[in-house]
């Protein structure tokens, strides 16, 4: 949980951080975009304001000629005057007024039009009448002469029908956007006017053309989202480059426009930050192989660690009443039952020295009715001592009320034999001393048998054993008979 | 205790994060996208299979009854090339200009386009397309008149269409306390007016003006002074933005395609249309 929450947490730092890089790049090329173009922006609405500035005054005066009937003559003369005043002005960008007044064509300019030249078709013409009542600026072209792109600059008389025209060439627009581009960081620096003709162009080959009517190309995509968009600045992606894109509006519904590719600033921001990201996930997975194998180990140990419980357990188990005699202390009935299946596994895992006791209290009915039940339990307990006293290393069970049972294994099966003699002399001793309260004189019989081939369970040994101590008991009872009543008066 | 409290403000802190980043996120995809769901206005349209344009049948070139009685006009064509690609039919309703906002609220038509001109209070209560022509508001004069320009307008009588944004222009200028303003309903009234002397010039629009003086035969004359520029747009109501759009999106097209200039040639000869 936690860790989720410090990799989502480490993801959006590093995502927010690169937005927030990504974005101070993006900003820092529009305002230098933005310096450009507003700049240039404002030299294009200074060249064409001294252009329909010279249109606008040429046309107050004739307006008056006419509205005062003035002769054709006079207008001419006015005109050519007015013109060489005008191509003063603009610093030679015109050859000179030209236009329909009335009936006639004028032109200063010096070129002569031939006899199929009709001016009410001509688009300076045309687009000055749909324009009554401002200056109409035509479609650019290009000068066959100079190369450079030229426009028209047309008005309407007051009549409606005399329309006087002058043609700028916008050379030094161009020169302009060239000396933009020259000292600004982008890469393209153009203008295009309201239909997207490309007026100027950082890169002379482009103008002229009209990117809208082109399909594919990267002015076309430009157009494209100069339509879609009202945006200042925008992202433009084409050919797998990414751009900036930042215009600013001229007069004339005529745009400047910077174009700055991004890719490689944006490209290696945006490596860098792919990279991060997936140098983190490969810490991140590290960290996650190294906690699962750790958790694998603790799995483990933890299995471990049951076992070991596990068995403390069982040994636990033993010491718990149900698998303990009461009275003595040793081992229960149940106790044994447990340890027939250890044994059942000793033998059946090859483990066969094994040796079981069977021991049974003699004259334990006769003290518990002479003596009463109290002497009779201390006597079993002494009984029990003996036994426990001689084989230290071996569980003993009380079975029954005076029934015992051993089990030996490894040093005491070993030392039997000797064992079994230890305890019966000693038992014998015990019994002899007379002069004691018959609760005190231990006497036990005992029989023992060993594991044979063939034996498949404790049961089996215990019943050899059973016999033995059968034997043992009709011995004792050849030996002293029945408790002597005279003894125990004494 | 203090390891809780750091996981806490640890969680609250990548919460916030998640939180802040999610909303760039929604914000950068929904920054260009205008509300246009709970709109139906162009489902209606397409449903009702028609879209009716409210206009003055009285304003050459842009809408006008010819001689065989058709309602024909610059307006009326691009109207009904954008009714054909959307695929319903076009239904143009005679308006009288003066309530032609009211015509528009009650439903009575599905946009008002007829030489419409954009003005910010237009704008604000009306939800107007992209503008697609400029609009140059004159003064017109007759032959004999000694008027040559607005100065001489003075204790003049002029002559402008009620309802319309000439007429606007006209009271907001310096012009108004010094004239005498004629109202008529429509513009060949006016016209008709100007040319009997009813009045001493014409305030109208120069598309209107175009019409005017190329297809009247007397001599008239144009003021060298203009009131300055208007753009011309189509209205629809505030709250119908899928038409209104769609409208938009098919005028793109005609741009695209040509078709827009096109009909601008039909009408003025060449391509003044400004659509985007």
């Amino acid at each position: 949980m936690t860790m989720l929450f410090i990799t989502i947490l480490f993801v959006s730092m590093i995502t927010l951080f690169y937005y927030a890089l990504r974005n101070e790049t993006r900003q820092r090329i529009i305002k230098t975009g933005e310096l450009n173009t507003v700049r240039q922006a404002r030299q294009i609405d200074k060249y064409l304001s001294s252009g329909t500035d010279a249109i606008c005054l040429a046309c107050y005066s004739i307006d008056n000629m006419i509205r005062e009937g003035r002769s054709q003559e006079e207008i001419r003369n006015y005109i050519f005057n007015q013109s060489a005043a005008v191509v003063n002005i603009t610093s030679g960008n015109t050859k000179g007024l030209y236009g329909k007044i009335r009936e006639d064509y004028i032109t200063t300019t010096g070129w002569t039009p031939g006899p199929d030249f009709i001016p009410e078709e001509r688009p300076w013409y045309i687009d000055a009448r749909a324009n009554i009542g401002r200056v109409a600026v035509v479609d650019p072209y290009i000068d066959a002469n100079t190369g450079n792109v030229m426009i028209s600059l047309s008005k309407t008389l007051c009549d409606a029908k005399s329309v006087i025209a002058m043609d700028l060439s916008l050379d030094y627009l161009q020169k302009i956007t060239e000396d933009v581009a020259s000292y600004s960081e982008s890469d393209i620096e153009l203008i295009i006017d309201r239909r997207y003709n490309v007026i100027a162009h950082s890169d002379r080959t482009q103008i002229g053309e009209n990117y809208f009517a082109e399909t594919g190309t990267l002015g076309k995509e430009l157009v494209e989202k100069l339509r879609k968009t009202d945006a200042d600045s925008f992202s433009l992606k084409y050919n797998g480059e990414e751009y900036i894109v930042y215009r600013a509006p001229a007069a004339e519904d005529w745009e400047c426009i910077s174009v700055y590719n991004a890719t490689s600033v944006l490209g290696q921001m945006r490596k860098n930050f792919i990279f991060v990201i997936i140098a983190f996930f490969f810490v991140l997975c590290m960290q996650f192989v190294m906690a699962f194998n750790s958790s694998l180990e603790t799995k483990h140990m933890r299995k471990l660690e049951s076992d070991i419980l596990e068995k403390e357990n069982r040994i636990g188990e033993i010491s718990k009443v149900a698998f303990r005699d009461a009275l003595t202390g040793v081992g229960s009935h149940a106790a044994l039952d447990e340890m027939a299946d250890e044994i059942r596994n000793d033998i059946k895992n090859g483990n066969k020295s094994i040796a079981v006791l069977m021991m049974d209290i003699n004259n334990l009915k006769y003290i518990n009715d002479t003596c009463g039940h109290d002497k009779g339990d201390d006597y079993i307990c002494g009984c029990c001592k003996m036994i426990c006293d001689t084989f230290t290393h071996s569980p003993v069970f009380r079975i029954g009320g005076d029934e015992f049972v051993a089990v030996l294994r490894n040093t005491d099966y070993d030392n039997r034999a000797a064992l079994v003699e230890t305890l019966e002399s000693d038992l014998d001793v015990s019994y002899n001393q007379t002069d004691k309260d018959p609760w005190e004189r231990y006497s036990v019989s005992v029989g023992i048998s060993d594991y044979t081939d063939g034996d498949k369970t404790l049961d089996d040994i215990l019943k050899r054993a059973d016999n033995e101590m059968y034997i043992s008991k009709q011995k004792f009872r050849k030996k002293y008979g029945f408790y002597r009543k005279d003894e125990v008066n004494q | 205790m203090s390891g809780r409290r750091a996981f806490k403000l640890a969680a609250g802190f990548c919460t916030a994060a998640v939180f802040v980043f999610a909303g760039v996120f929604v914000y950068r995809n929904t920054e260009n996208k205008k509300d246009t769901q709970d709109d139906r206005s162009l489902d209606l349209v397409l449903e009702s299979n028609e879209l009716i344009i409210g206009l003055d049948t009285e304003f050459p070139p842009m809408g006008f009854v010819n001689e065989s009685g058709e309602i024909v006009g610059f307006d009326i064509d691009l109207a009904q090339e954008v009714c054909d690609r959307l695929g319903v039919e076009l239904v143009k309703q005679p308006l009288d200009w003066d309530y032609k906002e009211e015509y528009l609220y009650t439903g009575a038509i599905d946009c008002i386009w007829n030489g419409f001109s954009v003005t910010p209070e237009r704008a604000a209560e009306m939800n107007l397309s992209d503008p697609y022509l400029k609009n140059t508001l004159i003064f017109v004069v007759t032959e004999q008149s000694t008027i040559k320009n607005m100065s001489d307008l003075k204790g003049k009588t002029v002559g402008v269409q009620s309802g319309s944004s000439a007429k606007e222009a006209l009271e907001e200028s310096y012009l108004a306390s010094d004239i005498n303003i004629r109202f008529f309903d429509d513009n060949l009234e006016m016209t008709n007016e100007l040319k009997n002397n009813g009045i001493d010039a014409a305030f109208f629009d120069s598309i209107m003006a175009y019409y005017f003086l190329l297809s009247d035969n007397e001599q008239y004359y144009v003021l060298p002074d203009s009131l300055g520029e208007e753009e011309i747009a189509v209205a629809f109501r505030n709250d119908d933005y899928s038409l209104r759009n769609k409208v938009q999106e098919i005028l793109y097209e005609m741009k695209s395609d040509g078709t827009l200039a096109e009909i601008s040639k039909k009408w003025f000869g060449c391509d003044i249309t400004i659509v985007r």
